[in-house]
């Protein structure tokens, strides 16, 4: 067989795979979901990381009708690893004015939680990345999801091929789980943005760093099921500064001036592909989730705050993620 | 120390070791905690370096050393990622694929924190338990952590390029794979590994990877003690976070500053 027969007839086999995978309903649980008929998402301006976060953050909450008072809240936050001048990690000015909003609308409790996927010095992290002195100057505590409590959890959809996921004991005794990614592209997945952030409550001390087991059964496939087992009830994306190119560590900033809310993280990252050029559509996970979870087609979007067009920034991918800008 | 002042040093290790004995499996190794039954591969070596120096523990060692050469194996091979690279959608693999080495979860690929535990374990085994099958294990388990070693020296957790793009060591994973090479200190790529650290810890800001340091350091002769200001410095800022096992860790590094490094191959009889 000639290397181009061979490439068609992989190509086939690739889309009637992946036709199968969204069409048929028992890859998840009937009746275990309800998409919502439509979705809300709030794009709000945020010039930089100094002005007026938590007024903004404020305004994105109240926008989205999410109801706070009297409630644990944990915050997730995408921290990978530290370095100077990079962007890898969701802004430390972003979390610590999270903190202060949701306490300031009554939270109960508000707690930052975190399961880096490549390193075990969370420790470091903390310091180097600067969030510490926002942990301590609300009282709020950290817990590093890599070495929490862990529970076993069946999965309510079956993308990866197993049954069940350990996932930090944490994220089950808080009320609230707030999604808060970077805006970046992904060399692996596209982008990464408040589902595969998902990746962070998967315990590295039962699946290693890095948690190669979730690339092992597929990376898209694994942001399916961890969301449709463990989903979201708030995303805060930090699109002030996002990144662009190689991500989601070795790629360049890309100013983009935005936080963007929402209660389902489908139409969220949807929203955020958009804003940065990219077709949700063509990222396979979105698609996916698309067809149970969440929302990702723009018709079925309310966008609030600004509009998607005025705020659109073009970013960079590597050349093997070039169709996503169709 | 303070259960050790209730009870005396002995009754401390003997409920230690019991809970131990109590929690290996069947397979010979032992499970992350309490709750989770299935046998950790990462998890087995360390126990089993713990278990090594107590008497009375053949049979218990001799379940773990199987356990452990089981978990032994190369890279699994994924079809999909062949194709790719055959359609040239992916660059080859940048590790040699024909070294064994441990996973951290059976069934997929290794890395070097999880195969430098299980080096420093089997490196440990009395000579009575030693034989050609683990000494080549260990000499392969070594190629393949000098496999992964970053271009630049130091290691990560275990991959040197991706998609054309070098990728830097960490301070962690380096004084880890230095610890478990510590029979090799004037090898090139230790040297390398060595400068590497040297320079990197100096600005570390985890207390975990401080200790690590500190002790790999002490390995290989070389000076750690501004380790221990800065261990203080970040004791006074973080309290190293209420964790257990940092706290435990940098009482390991104040007893290797008195000169018993126990991550020092011959420091512990076994």
């Amino acid at each position: 067989m000639r290397r181009r027969d061979f490439l068609k007839a992989a190509t086939l086999l690739g889309m009637t795979s992946l036709a199968t995978r969204c069409g048929r309903e028992s890859r998840w649980k009937t009746g275990a979901f309800r998409k919502p008929k439509a979705s809300q998402v709030a794009i709000l301006k945020a010039a930089s990381y100094e002005k007026n976060l938590v007024g903004v953050i404020l305004e994105g909450i109240k926008t989205c009708g999410l109801r706070v008072s009297g409630r644990k809240v944990l915050l997730k936050p995408n921290l990978v690893e530290y370095e100077t001048d990079m962007v890898i990690n969701t802004h430390p000015a972003v979390v610590g004015a999270a903190i202060d909003a949701f306490l300031r609308l009554g939270a109960r409790e508000v707690r930052v939680g975190e399961g880096p996927g490549h390193r075990r010095d969370t420790d470091g992290l903390l310091v180097a990345s600067g969030l510490l002195p926002y942990l301590k100057e609300t009282g709020s505590s950290f817990v590093d999801l890599n070495l929490d409590d862990i529970k076993r959890v069946t999965l309510l959809s079956d993308f990866m091929g197993i049954d069940a996921l350990y996932i930090a004991e944490s994220v089950f005794s808080a009320d609230l789980l707030v999604s808060m990614p970077k805006i970046k592209t992904h060399h692996w997945a596209g982008m990464t943005l408040s589902m595969k952030n998902m990746f962070g409550i998967v315990p590295g001390v039962k699946y290693g760093w890095p948690k190669n087991f979730l690339h092992w059964h597929g990376i898209h496939e694994s942001i399916v099921d961890i969301n449709s087992t463990i989903r979201p009830h708030f995303v805060i994306a930090d699109g002030i500064i996002g990144m662009e190119g190689n991500g989601p560590i070795q790629g360049q900033p890309k100013p983009c001036g935005v936080l963007v809310f929402g209660n389902d993280p489908v139409a969220v990252d949807s929203t955020c592909a958009r804003i940065a050029g990219l077709n949700p559509e063509k990222i396979d996970y979105l698609r996916v989730a698309g067809e149970f979870l969440g929302n990702f087609e723009e018709k079925r979007i309310e966008q609030i705050g600004e509009a998607i067009s005025s705020v659109q920034t073009r970013f960079e991918v590597i050349e093997g993620f070039k169709h996503l800008r169709s | 120390m303070a259960l050790q002042q209730a009870f005396g040093r002995e009754i401390v290790l003997q409920k230690a070791l019991d809970f131990i004995r109590a929690n290996q499996t069947a397979d010979g190794g032992w499970p992350i905690n309490t709750t989770d039954r299935a046998t950790a591969v990462w998890v087995s070596p360390l126990v089993g370096l713990a278990v090594l120096t107590s008497s009375g523990w053949g049979s218990s060692c001799q379940n773990a050393v199987a356990f452990v050469l089981k978990g032994f194996g190369k890279m699994p091979q994924n079809w999909l990622l062949h194709l790719s690279e055959w359609l040239g959608y992916r660059n080859g693999p940048n590790v040699n694929t024909n070294l064994g080495g441990w996973a951290w979860n059976p069934g997929t690929a290794t890395w070097v924190e999880p195969t430098c535990y299980a080096l420093l374990f089997l490196k440990r085994l009395p000579d009575k338990m030693q034989g050609e099958k683990v000494s080549g294990t260990i000499r392969e388990a070594e190629a393949m952590v000098y496999d992964r070693m970053c271009n630049s020296g130091g290691w990560n957790y275990g991959n040197a390029r991706v998609l054309g793009e070098e990728l830097r060591p960490y301070p962690l994973t380096t004084s880890l794979a230095l610890i478990a090479l510590q029979e090799y200190p004037s090898r090139m790529e230790n040297q390398k590994s060595l400068a590497y650290l040297k320079q990197a810890i100096a600005m570390e800001k985890s207390a975990l990877s401080l200790c690590f340091g500190a002790l790999g350091l002490d390995i290989y002769l070389q000076e750690w003690q501004n380790i221990l200001k800065q261990l203080d410095d970040l004791y006074h800022e973080t309290q190293f976070m209420q964790s257990i096992k940092t706290t435990a860790l940098a009482l390991l590094v104040l007893q290797a500053r008195e000169g018993r490094n126990i991550l020092r191959h011959g420091s512990v009889e076994t």
